[in-house]
């Protein structure tokens, strides 16, 4: 079951006397999945947000529309199951953490004591626990962060929208929540996230989606995307002049120093005759694996236009 | 539930900032000068009795009590609209950018990813506001009620109703503010519900001609009129209002504010959030 669908989905700001309307969103179509971690992106001013706006129901699609967990965009029933950390986590500065995660827990429906319970969690789970009692506009950038997704995560939601939820975060920060993503995906929650940290979502996201000009560029299976065809890379340790020429000979081309050396294959044919004269010359064999591109070149080659599918 | 919530956070918030406070402070100081103004009347009027000449009334005759009690009446006049002025203000300040600023702020977006709906979100604002000024106008009907007490030896009855009146006008005035603050900028909001009153365009009237002072009848008829919440001749006469009369300036305050307020939710509601 998809945990939401858009079709045909187009948002346009109007524009004024002064400024020209602008065409944030193009007939959008695609689904997520429903547990799955789903990658959501684009270059600035792709149209990112905006969608992920007319999802939660603080704008209103121009035309098109979807479902989000079965229901219409910004339905209070939906809501209650979702957890939203946007790109700016602006909160009532005058709160302490406790005080605003209280605040946030009765406007979702919590029960006072579930909402102690949760609360605590979730400020242990990021690492603030021993702020609890401050005042928010005492907190660092950093602490702001951790904080607003401790109130995406309060309410246990099934689904959580998280717009660069790493962004503010020193590599440790970042790192406990990637952990704490995974485990929640663990429990079958369905996570989407938009970050221009390629790094986050090409470890952490099953699928993704990139837009570019408010169009769905592209959208699939993390791995499927990545994989460059056919193509293989063996790496050994030793590799003789002798066999560098035999491999040549099967198409192969061989780079690397005199102890790594890297063979990339222009498909999976030859692998095994590779493996063979490595065999032959007794070389460690140290790994075999498919050609992909990392996500980043993928990216840039799809918001350049040159791979547009 | 949720407005009740929202009620509370923003009545919290305001209550932190310490805005009611600072008007509070501002509002005693003011009727401290008041009375001390008060009391040099009074010596004043002495003196002049006492000074060589004096042929004018005396504080003791009848025409003497009735000139000191019209002073202290104009003087109670100015002080109600004093305080029933800043009660407006006060009221429209809150009201037209209690939700703006949380959209410009961000804060919002929070807020609104919960189960809340809209006009929740509206009405609990208006609550929270409506709690403040509440307090404000309950806070200076027992200032003004020691200053009455002070000036004329006794508790009038017509000062809470006078209060519970000035109040009534906040938060009607401050509604309209509200619904217009979903249109325009804040502030262009408070001012337009400030000025954009019956009354002012009958005043206007007065100064001018033909069909200008058509276009002004025509805005008196149309606008809202605030007039009837102010008691400026009960005080001076010293004559209270009937349970009718009070009755009617309650139900119009009501009826005015549930369709502001229904206006502003409505709009509120259509309203892109980004």
């Amino acid at each position: 079951m998809n945990a939401i669908e858009i079709e045909n989905l187009t948002k346009s700001y109007k524009g004024s006397w002064r400024t020209p309307g602008t065409l944030a969103v193009d007939k959008l179509s695609f689904c997520i999945q429903q547990g799955e971690i789903f990658g959501f992106l684009g270059p600035n001013g792709a149209g990112k947000t905006t969608t992920l706006y007319v999802l939660l129901g603080f704008l209103r699609p121009t035309s098109g529309g979807g479902t989000v967990l079965g229901l219409p965009f910004g339905d209070p029933a939906a809501l209650r199951r979702i957890g939203l950390l946007p790109e700016y986590v602006n909160l009532h500065e005058y709160y302490s953490a406790d005080g605003m995660l209280n605040y946030y827990a009765r406007l979702s429906g919590l029960h006072p004591a579930e909402s102690r319970a949760r609360a605590s969690y979730v400020l242990e789970r990021l690492g603030i626990a021993h702020a609890r009692r401050q005042r928010i506009s005492k907190f660092s950038r950093g602490m702001i962060q951790r904080l607003g997704l401790a109130q995406a995560v309060l309410g246990n939601p099934d689904l959580l929208i998280l717009d660069e939820p790493t962004s503010s975060l020193d590599p440790v920060g970042r790192k406990d929540v990637k952990d704490l993503l995974l485990e929640l995906k663990a429990q079958g929650k369905t996570i989407v996230i938009s970050s221009h940290i390629l790094s986050d979502i090409e470890s952490l996201c099953d699928r993704v989606a990139i837009i570019r000009s408010g169009h769905l560029v592209t959208t699939g299976r993390l791995d499927e995307l990545l994989s460059t065809g056919e193509g293989v890379r063996i790496t050994s340790e030793r590799l003789p002049k002798e066999a560098v020429g035999e491999i040549e000979q099967l198409g192969g081309v061989v780079t690397g120093s005199e102890t790594v050396f890297e063979i990339v294959l222009p498909s999976r044919e030859k692998e095994y005759d590779v493996i063979g004269i490595l065999r032959t010359y007794n070389c460690p064999l140290v790994s075999v694996a498919e050609c992909k591109s990392s996500l980043e070149d993928f990216f840039f080659d799809i918001v350049k236009g040159e791979q547009p599918q | 539930m949720s407005i009740i919530t929202v009620a509370k956070d923003q009545a919290g918030d305001l209550l932190r900032r310490r805005y009611l406070l600072v008007i509070l402070i501002g509002c005693l100081a003011l009727i401290g000068m008041w009375i001390g103004y008060l009391a040099l009347m009074k010596s004043l009027f002495g003196m002049a009795q006492k000074a060589p000449g004096y042929s004018g009334p005396s504080q003791s005759t009848a025409q003497g009590k009735e000139m000191m009690e019209l002073m202290i009446g104009g003087l109670q006049v100015m002080l109600h609209g004093l305080v029933g002025a800043i009660a407006t203000l006060l009221a429209l300040g809150l009201m037209c950018f209690s939700v703006r600023s949380e959209i410009s702020r961000g804060t919002i977006r929070m807020i609104l990813s919960r189960p809340v709906r809209r006009y929740e979100f509206f009405l609990g604002k208006w609550l929270g506001c409506v709690f403040i000024v509440f307090v404000y106008a309950l806070l200076m009907g027992i200032l003004v009620s020691t200053y009455t007490y002070f000036a004329f030896g006794k508790l009038q009855a017509l000062v809470p109703i006078s209060l519970a009146m000035l109040f009534l006008k906040a938060v009607t005035v401050g509604s309209v503010g509200m619904a217009l603050s979903m249109l325009m900028r804040p502030i262009l909001a408070l001012l337009i519900a400030y000025l954009a009153a019956a009354e002012t365009f009958l005043f206007i009237a007065n100064f001018v001609h033909g069909i200008v002072k058509g276009i002004m009848h025509f805005f008196f008829y149309l606008l809202p009129s605030y007039k009837a919440f102010d008691m400026y001749g009960s005080i001076m006469s010293g004559v209270s209002l009937s349970g009718v009369e009070i009755g009617y300036r309650v139900a119009y305050a009501v009826l005015l504010s549930a369709v502001m307020l229904l206006i502003g939710a409505a709009v509120f509601q259509r309203k892109d959030l980004i």
